[in-house]
């Protein structure tokens, strides 16, 4: 496990990981969540929250800047001390495992409603899974392989959603404005709980080679290029769906794919839909190695090897309970939001405003 | 770890059946579909099933099949069908949806709910009006066609081709029936020659989901068409300029329209609520004038005939459309998205047949052909 | 992707003199300083032959494997014992007081003769020539370029290597292997090209095997690749010493068997096993489409069987419908499930394949049609395999055969069973899993430390997917991480990336 941890990535490794662990099954949701909350004006809601998103990006880069050598653990160890500090990382591997979760489940409900009904949704946790572990079983620099080589997906994706330009309105996207204030908040923190994997930065970033300067660069690049290719897919749903429709549709994107029909193969759908199985495994991978590398800071832990099985093992059994029914889904997506909240938003913050005591503690050491 | 994973996959794999297999050659595809309501309102399926006959040379001679159920609904109908098929029914690939007058005039939304629904059904199906018993015009086989279960299909598309017809499936449609202020058009068919043919004739206006009875006639579809922005490989226009010459044909004229371009702009008005400009220039070549003086100095003339009458059918093809009370332009929604203050004080179901269009056609004519 | 590019500094990179503008280097008249000269420039390479003749105060210096003890009997032993061992009297001789022009000399196959106290180096040719009959190894054939090949005699390989790499950074070193059979091995690299660091680990790996018997070259891999369990060959092998040497110069190690022409190359990529010496004889842009069509066919070659079976099995929507008639009518009367056609239909090919391979060539070609055209026309008639399917198989095996690497070919081939189980299971589904599991394992991989498929990085691609013209391939392959990354001496505006 993780033999080559000592090993660092490079900076556009750094970004591919960054880019991979946000796009994960949410996404597909995104529009019509958006417009629920907000309307037409729903990627106006997404620009504001991608904007934000890049304010709390920032504040992770500093910081780690100013913990250098150091990542989650060590920083929040070092932030709040040691007990509080242990329960502070205890919590985050709770808070991993529940959007492992999460995500798995999420992942199972889609291919089930879309592609194979019949098939037991247990199979495709454990397929996933075990892709994710044999990813994260190689380490921080497999990861950086796999995930930079799948960034080619991407690309691929992004063209074949311009099918649904053919049958876009522009009329779709008026009336502006017409939300109410409630409305763009409700979307702008929509818009930045899917961006909200910036809390995996803390794992990534001290183990980045490269200037700060440069990580900070590559981090909100990276950053911007998922806050684009949402704004891409939500502006397309938008112009190809009718406000009224919109709601009705959970998956827009896959939905409006449904009719894209080119001479050789019809029904491109099920191709993006198996081609996202790349997107819900390099996103459960990456929180599932940020959750690995909590409990190895545990203290106490016993030998790593138990830590990943008995980890995934939890994640595998919540996520079957999950899969027997919709409410249980929906009862594990409410607990992830609202824990969501105090992981991604308001420890980062505490975090960076306790970065500056800090720097002052330093200061007054150097002065004295 | 590495070895407990592959024991793990492999048991999976193994221990698993194939519980999503759906065998290609176990099932019986219907391509063509109508559905209708019978004199005592209750709904029809039928539906055709080509049957290739396998030979050494390629797919041979192929045979069509045709099933009628009735039941509450398409899907109970599609299990009462089943009852009578050696291997299961499936719509998956439907390409053509014929819709009774009776049951159009009716809300179709109800009927075609499943396809919206159910992801392995086929969006791309073609909705198509049948004046009378759509069961009649399906079970038009014609002796010539290679595949007869192309037949209505192949009508359909080809006169998307010449601008008489557009491009429609249930996709296109869907988000018309679910938003305010917008209304599709679907191509209306009847079965002639004594139930030998099936012929195309012109749109069918839609209100919401229903058939609302009237059409848009053959012979004004390109230039509707062409208004509402759509254009097809050719479009070619065949309009009476004069009365009373002789003989007969000298009295027309066809162009073929090379380059167009239109825009429908409305906005708020005090005096009809909304007032909609409908803008169309044409670039035209004269294909057939069978006048035969088609000199230079004639051509002004020409061409302010053209507006002229151009612009009387468009008046027609616009009165059409309000008495049908069809939105068919998408007036509604653009009022909603830039004027959403005004619209709010507006009962657009009403509202719509008394408001203003008005059609604005320019003629350019690029060309006369080769001969003067 | 412009935003995560680097700029990186110009590696300092050092110059590489060319063996004939070494500029001279006189030599003195210590025989033994000459000597401990010529061997550290010569890299101590282990072709290095020095024979000190029995007084010690004279010596010859010679290229063991390119040189010929007939020729050298006759030009410098023979003539020396008539002279009374003056060499100063013996024709055919060059002098030079240049000790470096003397290493040159010894590369293109001279003897040099050095004299305690005499600072002059005598040079002798005593190349050898090349008697034996060299032929074009028969798995590897090329249209255009050398039509030369390895042999079973591990002297004459070396010689074929020196030839095309005339300079003395060429380093070779021997070692033997196996308790009883003490095989030869010759690991050649170029010195001040390939990464010292490669070379320590394959040296290690190659000193800690322990067996009594070394066999053949694919025993030799076993005990040093770095994935056993992989079903991906980590070295490559050919038995061309023209890709060889280009192989060699992009900083890679080769290593040569006695009694065995193979040649094993590492550390490769994945992308090495695509490439052959024809790429780089045709045109840039000819070459270029062939790449393309050797990727396109690996796909087909993993993928078509198992996207048939995930089509017919599970979605047949993706059908268009003016396949449908004709896909139908194949497939209707078909007995068995797609999955037992594959398997059917491949497990048909190889046994044919396989016989092929075993009869003597004018019966091999006779089975081939049996086999292709007799089976594969009645098993359709017959109703067993759908004739859609036949047409899948076969285009698949073909395109398993485009590769120019013969195991990486076989691999392929069995790569297909896998994903038609996961196909015949989950559809899409699991040809996705499949391929997710299978590109994680390509990057789990390594060659000797370094990985084996690297993500495509915009500047490897110009040699891998695609193939450029050679001034814009400048630079080495990244992952060699080579101490001389640029090709040439010139850095700088000539070297714009």
């Amino acid at each position: 496990m993780a033999n080559d941890s000592n090993k660092k990535i490079t900076l556009s490794q750094m970004g591919y990981i960054y880019i991979q662990s946000q796009i994960g099954v949410d996404i597909l949701n995104l529009p019509t969540v958006l417009h629920k909350a907000a309307g037409a004006d729903g990627w106006i809601t997404l620009i504001i929250g991608g904007l934000i998103s890049i304010v709390f990006v920032l504040m992770v880069v500093h910081t780690i800047k100013c913990y250098p050598g150091e990542d989650l653990f060590g920083i929040l160890n070092s932030s709040f001390g040691k007990y509080i500090g242990s329960i502070a990382g205890f919590s985050y591997y709770v808070y991993f495992l529940v959007v492992a979760i999460y995500l798995l489940t999420s992942y199972g409900e889609l291919i089930n409603q879309w592609l194979l009904p019949e098939t037991p949704v247990w199979l495709l946790y454990i397929l996933l899974l075990i892709s994710a572990l044999y990813t994260i079983s190689g380490g921080l620099t497999l990861i950086a392989k796999v995930f930079t080589f799948f960034a080619v997906v991407l690309f691929f994706i992004s063209s074949l959603f311009l099918f649904g330009l053919a049958d876009a309105k522009l009329i779709y996207f008026q009336p502006m404005g017409q939300a109410t204030l409630s409305g763009y908040i409700d979307g702008i923190s929509v818009s930045i709980y899917s961006l909200s994997s910036f809390v995996l930065l803390f794992l990534f970033l001290p183990f980045t080679q490269g200037s700060h300067k440069q990580k900070r660069r590559v981090a909100i690049g990276a950053n911007c290029i998922v806050a684009l290719f949402y704004l891409y897919t939500v502006l397309i749903s938008f112009s190809h769906f009718g406000s009224e429709q919109l709601q009705h549709i959970p998956q827009p994107i896959l939905y409006m794919l449904r009719t894209a029909d080119s001479p050789l193969i019809t029904r491109i759908d099920i191709f993006v839909l198996t081609l996202w199985t790349v997107f819900a495994m390099t996103a459960f991978a990456s929180y599932l190695y940020g959750a690995e590398k909590a409990f190895a800071k545990i203290p106490k832990a016993k030998k790593k090897i138990i830590n990943v099985y008995s980890t995934s093992l939890l994640v595998l059994a919540v996520s079957v309970w999950g899969g027997l029914n919709e409410k249980n889904i929906r009862m594990i997506i409410s607990f992830q939001d609202r824990i969501t909240e105090y992981f991604t938003l308001v420890i980062p913050i505490i975090l960076f405003l306790l970065s500056f005591l800090r720097r002052k503690d330093k200061q007054e050491r150097a002065s004295s | 770890m590495r070895k407990i994973a592959i024991i793990l996959l492999i048991c999976a794999i193994v221990l698993s059946g194939c519980w999503d297999t759906r065998e290609f050659k176990e099932v019986k595809l219907g391509i063509t579909a109508a559905y209708d309501l019978t004199d005592d309102n209750i709904y029809k399926n039928t539906i055709l099933i080509p049957n290739v006959q396998n030979s050494a040379s390629g797919p041979g001679q192929e045979s069509v099949q045709f099933l009628t159920a009735t039941g509450g609904t398409p899907t109970e109908a599609r299990s009462n069908i089943d009852r009578r098929l050696s291997s299961t029914y499936s719509p998956s690939q439907l390409d053509v949806l014929l819709i009774g007058e009776k049951l159009a005039k009716k809300d179709i939304y109800p009927y075609i709910d499943a396809f919206y629904r159910d992801p392995r059904l086929h969006l791309d199906a073609v909705i198509a009006v049948v004046k009378g018993d759509a069961e009649q015009a399906l079970k038009v086989v014609p002796k010539s066609e290679m595949r007869p279960s192309e037949y209505i299909e192949g009508i359909l598309e080809s006169k998307v081709e010449t601008t008489s017809s557009l491009e429609i499936n249930m996709q296109k449609i869907g988000a018309e029936i679910f938003e305010n202020g917008q209304d599709f058009v679907a191509p209306a068919m009847k079965v002639g020659d004594g139930g030998k043919t099936v012929s195309y004739e012109g749109l069918a206006l839609f209100h919401e989901s229903s058939y609302t009875g009237k059409d848009i006639p053959y012979d004004h579809t390109t230039l509707f068409l062409l208004m509402n922005n759509i254009k097809g490989k050719v479009a070619r226009i065949t309009t009476k300029l004069y009365d009373g010459k002789k003989p007969q044909p000298t009295n027309y004229v066809t162009i073929h329209v090379e380059d167009y371009s239109s825009k429908v702009k409305s906005k708020p008005s005090k005096e009809h609520k909304v007032k909609t400009d409908v803008n169309l220039d044409l670039t035209v070549m004269i294909e057939e004038y069978p006048a035969d003086d088609l000199s230079l100095s004639v051509l002004p003339k020409l061409q302010k005939d053209l507006e002229k009458t151009l612009t009387k059918e468009a008046e027609d093809i616009i009165k059409s459309i309000q008495e049908a009370n069809c939105d068919v332009f998408g007036i509604g929604r653009s009022i909603y998205g830039h004027y959403p203050d005004h619209w709010k004080k507006l009962d657009w179901d009403k509202d719509y047949k008394d408001i203003e269009i008005v059609p604005h056609i320019k003629v350019n004519i690029r060309s006369r052909g080769i001969f003067r | 992707m412009g935003f995560f590019k680097q700029k990186k500094k110009e590696p300092a990179q050092e110059k590489v003199i060319r063996e004939d503008k070494v500029p001279p280097h006189q030599s003195t008249t210590s025989l033994e300083k000459n000597i401990a000269y010529i061997k550290e420039e010569m890299r101590n390479s282990a072709d290095l032959k020095i024979r000190l003749l029995p007084d010690s105060k004279q010596a010859l210096i010679f290229l063991d494997d390119i040189t010929d003890p007939d020729k050298m009997q006759r030009y410098i032993f023979e003539p020396l014992l008539k002279t009374d061992g003056d060499i100063r009297k013996i024709k055919d001789r060059e002098e030079s007081n240049d000790l470096n022009k003397a290493v040159t000399a010894l590369i293109g196959g001279k003897a040099v003769y050095l004299v305690e106290g005499n600072s002059t180096c005598y040079l002798f040719n005593v190349q050898m020539d090349a008697s034996r009959a060299i032929m074009e190894p028969v798995n590897e054939k090329v249209i255009k370029g050398s039509h030369d090949g390895f042999t079973e005699d591990i002297k004459t390989n070396i010689n074929l290597i020196r030839r095309r790499i005339q300079h003395r950074s060429l380093t070779i070193k021997k070692m033997t292997i196996g308790d009883y059979t003490e095989s030869e091995i010759a690991m050649v690299y170029v010195d001040g090209v390939v990464n010292g660091d490669v070379v320590k680990e394959l040296e290690t790996r190659i000193s800690n095997i322990n067996t009594d018997a070394l066999l053949s070259a694919g025993a030799f891999t076993e005990y040093i690749e770095d994935r056993t369990y992989s079903i991906f060959p980590q070295f490559l092998s050919t038995e061309r010493p023209d890709k060889t040497t280009a192989l060699l110069m992009e900083g890679r190690i080769a290593i040569l068997f006695a009694n065995n022409p193979t040649c094993l190359v590492a550390p490769v990529t994945f992308f090495a096993f695509y490439q052959t010496p024809d790429d780089y004889n045709t045109r840039w842009i000819v070459a270029t489409y062939l790449r393309l069509i050797r990727l396109f066919s690996f796909i087909i070659s993993i993928t078509l069987p198992s996207f048939y079976i995930a089509v017919i099995g599970f979605h047949y929507e993706v059908i268009p419908e003016q396949l449908i008639s004709p896909v139908l009518g194949s497939i209707r009367d078909i007995a068995y499930p797609p999955l037992a056609e594959a398997v059917m239909m491949v497990t048909i090919l190889e046994v044919i394949r396989e016989a092929a391979i075993r009869l003597p060539s004018p019966i091999g070609s006779t089975i081939g049609i049996v086999g292709g055209l007799v089976i594969g026309d009645a098993i359709v008639t017959a109703g067993l395999v759908s004739n859609l399917m036949v047409i899948v198989i076969a285009l698949t095996s073909l395109a398993s055969y485009v590769v120019p690497s013969n195991e990486m070919s076989d691999a392929l081939r069995i790569l297909t069973f896998p994903l038609c189980i996961m196909s015949a299971v989950l559809g899409f589904i699991g040809i996705g899993f499949g391929l997710l599991l299978l590109l994680i394992h390509l990057c789990r991989i390594e060659s000797l430390g370094l990985s084996y498929f690297t993500p495509i990085q915009f500047r490897d691609v110009k040699d891998t997917i695609i193939r450029v013209p050679q001034f814009l391939m400048k630079r080495r392959p990244e992952q060699l991480d080579s101490p001389r990354p640029y090709k040439s001496n010139q850095l700088g505006e000539n070297n714009g990336e």
